[in-house]
Order: structure tokens, then sequence, then C-alpha cells
């Protein structure tokens, strides 16, 4: 464990490092409105998606709970579900910037945006059910109970729900996502790295977390 | 300049507002009230399934009535569009989904024995989405649009309460005794 954790720390700073750079130099397509804003997906997407990782490893430490009531478990979940939720904020502020620069204004009333703003919300209220109880036994029971209903919400309400309706969204209401523009796949050699970095940095940030929880339980 | 008039929109938006809020007060109020031995009785009687059925019924009644007193808000106030059968079926689904999730809500509020306000902050991010969605469909519905963009936002709705009631009762049977 503590070795693997070491690996990930330094593979996924490495590719931190390589993305954080070839981010701002690398060339990318020009196009109108967009511009320079098109950088925006090698530091706003991965943000998400790591965030998507991180609460699906929350949600199996959940159930996982729920099905063989170990605590150590629940301490696994909710530190996977706490890292979750800074790189949610991290990609809702992300997002704001790239909103103001190319629509016009930090926040608009879109099925996308305000799917995210809930889910933050939700994982809010779990968090303050569980800073509600005191009985640690119950606080986990309650709390993974809780926290399985505002995973399948989410992915309804952030994932299924805008691909149905209207959404300024790219990828999402029938606008093209950004690997439409990426003709020659140059983008992806900075997105991936990105993509793999963030999640592994992320997963990395959870388990320090988690080993935290258990020296000062 | 001249006041806004409210729009049907707006009127949408009042109808579930009052009835979701009207729906949470009774759900605190109904948990506890209850006597500290009852829920021993029910514990040692009853399953966890068939508690869970009893209470989503009970629910489903109730806001059905409730639904239909957020009318007589529309009626009082001189808000003179009918009440059709699309808006009832409508209000029935709701009735499915507000049911569900305040079963399952009610209980957990209930074990964490905290004050009146958890309930209302653990049901509302899980409500909004489904509020927006219900605001949006009862307005197409209230100005006549087309039955295939009412039919879309039903099946959604539908979708909704079919996710919400199978995760509620499987859930719940967590919830039930240690």
């Amino acid at each position: 464990m503590g070795r693997t954790n070491q690996l990930l720390a330094v593979f996924s700073f490495g590719l931190l490092v390589y993305t954080i750079y070839f981010g701002f130099i690398s060339s990318v397509p020009a196009r109108h409105i967009l511009n320079e804003s098109i950088r925006n997906l090698y530091f706003h997407v991965p943000m998400w998606f790591t965030m998507f990782v991180l609460l699906s490893f929350g949600l199996y430490y959940a159930l996982l709970f729920l099905i063989k009531k170990e605590y150590t478990l629940d301490a696994k979940a909710i530190a996977f579900n706490e890292t979750a939720m800074v790189f949610g904020v991290l990609g809702l502020l992300t997002g704001m910037l790239w909103a103001k620069y190319t629509w016009g204004s930090w926040w608009v009333s879109d099925p996308k945006l305000n799917g995210s703003a809930i889910t933050l919300l939700m994982y809010g209220a779990y968090f303050l059910l569980r800073s509600s109880i005191r009985d640690e036994r119950l606080k986990a029971r309650l709390s993974n109970v809780y926290v399985v209903f505002c995973y399948v919400m989410w992915i309804v309400f952030l994932i299924v729900l805008p691909r149905m309706t209207d959404s300024l969204h790219p990828g999402n209401g029938g606008n093209p996502g950004f690997n439409s523009y990426d003709l020659d796949h140059s983008m992806r050699l900075v997105f991936y790295p990105a993509v793999i970095g963030w999640i592994c940095f992320g997963l990395w940030i959870s388990n320090v977390r988690f080993k935290l929880s258990q020296t000062y339980a | 300049m001249a006041a806004k008039s409210l729009t049907i929109y707006h009127w949408a938006a009042f109808y579930w507002f009052i009835y979701v809020f009207t729906m949470i007060s009774h759900a605190q109020n109904n948990t506890s009230e209850y006597h500290k031995n009852r829920m021993k009785y029910i514990f040692f009687m009853g399953s966890s399934s068939s508690y869970f059925i009893a209470k989503v019924l009970a629910y489903f009644l109730l806001s059905l009535w409730v639904g239909m007193l957020a009318f007589l808000f529309w009626w009082i106030m001189g808000f003179n569009l009918e009440f059709n059968s699309l808006m009832f079926l409508v209000l029935l689904i709701q009735g499915v989904v507000v049911s569900a999730l305040f079963s399952l809500l009610s209980f957990i509020t209930e074990k964490a024995d905290g004050n009146f306000m958890l309930l209302s902050i653990l049901a509302l991010p899980l409500l909004l989405p489904d509020l927006l969605l219900i605001t949006k469909l009862s307005r197409y519905i209230l100005e006549g649009f087309s039955l295939t963009i009412i039919y879309k936002y039903t099946m959604g709705l539908t979708f909704l309460a079919i996710i919400t009631f199978s995760l509620s009762y499987l859930l719940f049977a967590y919830l039930w005794r240690e």
C-alpha cells in the first residue's frame, strides 16, 4: 500500500508537470470565439473525470461497508468523497472562468451547470448528515445509505438529463464536444496524460487522507 | 416601469414548491410524534419491506391530498386554468417520487434524531432537479404544448420515479435494525 502510493504520487507529479507545461505551450487549433480558451480542456475536463472516478471509489467502499460492516471501509468512503468534492469545486471554478470568456457570463441557468451545483449540494448534505450524528456506527450506516442514493442521483442529473434536454455545454444537447475540433490529434497528446495525471493525483490524496484518519482516530 | 405580471411558469413553480414544502413538514411531524416503544413493536412485528411499502402508501395518499390542497391556492388566488387530467397524471407520478424519497429520508432523520432542519437539508438537493423538471412539464401542460414534448418529459419523470422507488426500496433494508 505504502509503496504503490508513493509510486502513484511520483507518477502523477511527473504527468502533471508535463501537462501544465505543454498545456500552456503546445499549439492548439485556432477557433472563432474559443481562441486560446480551448486549453481549458486540459484543466477543466480532467477535474470532472477525477471527481467521477473518486466518487465511484467512494460508492464502491460505501456499498462494501453496507455489506461487510467494517468501519475502515467507511473511513475509505469518506476520504474518497471528500477529495472528490475538492475536485468538483475546482471543476466548477475552471468552468466558470471559461464561461466568462466564451459565453460572457460567470453562470448561466443550464441543466449541466445546475446539475453540477446540485451535485455539490447533495454531497454537502452528506457531510452535514455525518457531522450531525455523534454515534460512529449509526453515522457510518446512515451516511453510506444516503451517499449511495446521492451517487445514482448525480449520475442522472449531471450525465443523463443534460444529454436529453437543451444545453449550452460542449458535448451536450447536440453541441459538438472539443474532440471534434482536434483534427490532427495533437490535443490528445496533452489531454490524455492530463486525465491520467489528475486521476492518479486524486487517488494519492484520498489514500493519504484515509491514512491520516486512521492515525488520528 | 410597469409591474411584471405572473406567468404560467410562476404559477406552476408556486404550485410545486407549496406541494414539496408541505410534504416536508408532514414527513417531519409523522416521525417525531411516535411513542418511543412503537418502533420496537414495529421492528418486532414487521419486516423492512412491508414497513417501507406501508410508509410509501401513506405518503402517496398524503401527497395526493396535498396536491389537491395546493390546487386550492390557485383557485383562491384567481388563477383560472383548469387542473386537467394530464396534470393529475403528473401528480400521481410525482407522488411516487416524493413518497419513496421521504419514506427513506424520514427514517434516516428519525434514526439520527437530529434537529428538524435535517430532513429538508437532505431532501431538497435530491428534489431540486425533479422540481425543475416538473415545473417545466406542468407549464407545458398548462400552456397546451404538443403532446410529443409532454410525452418526452413525462417519460423522464417516470424514469426518475422508477429509479427513486427501486433505490429507496433496496437501501431501506440496510437501515433496518442493527
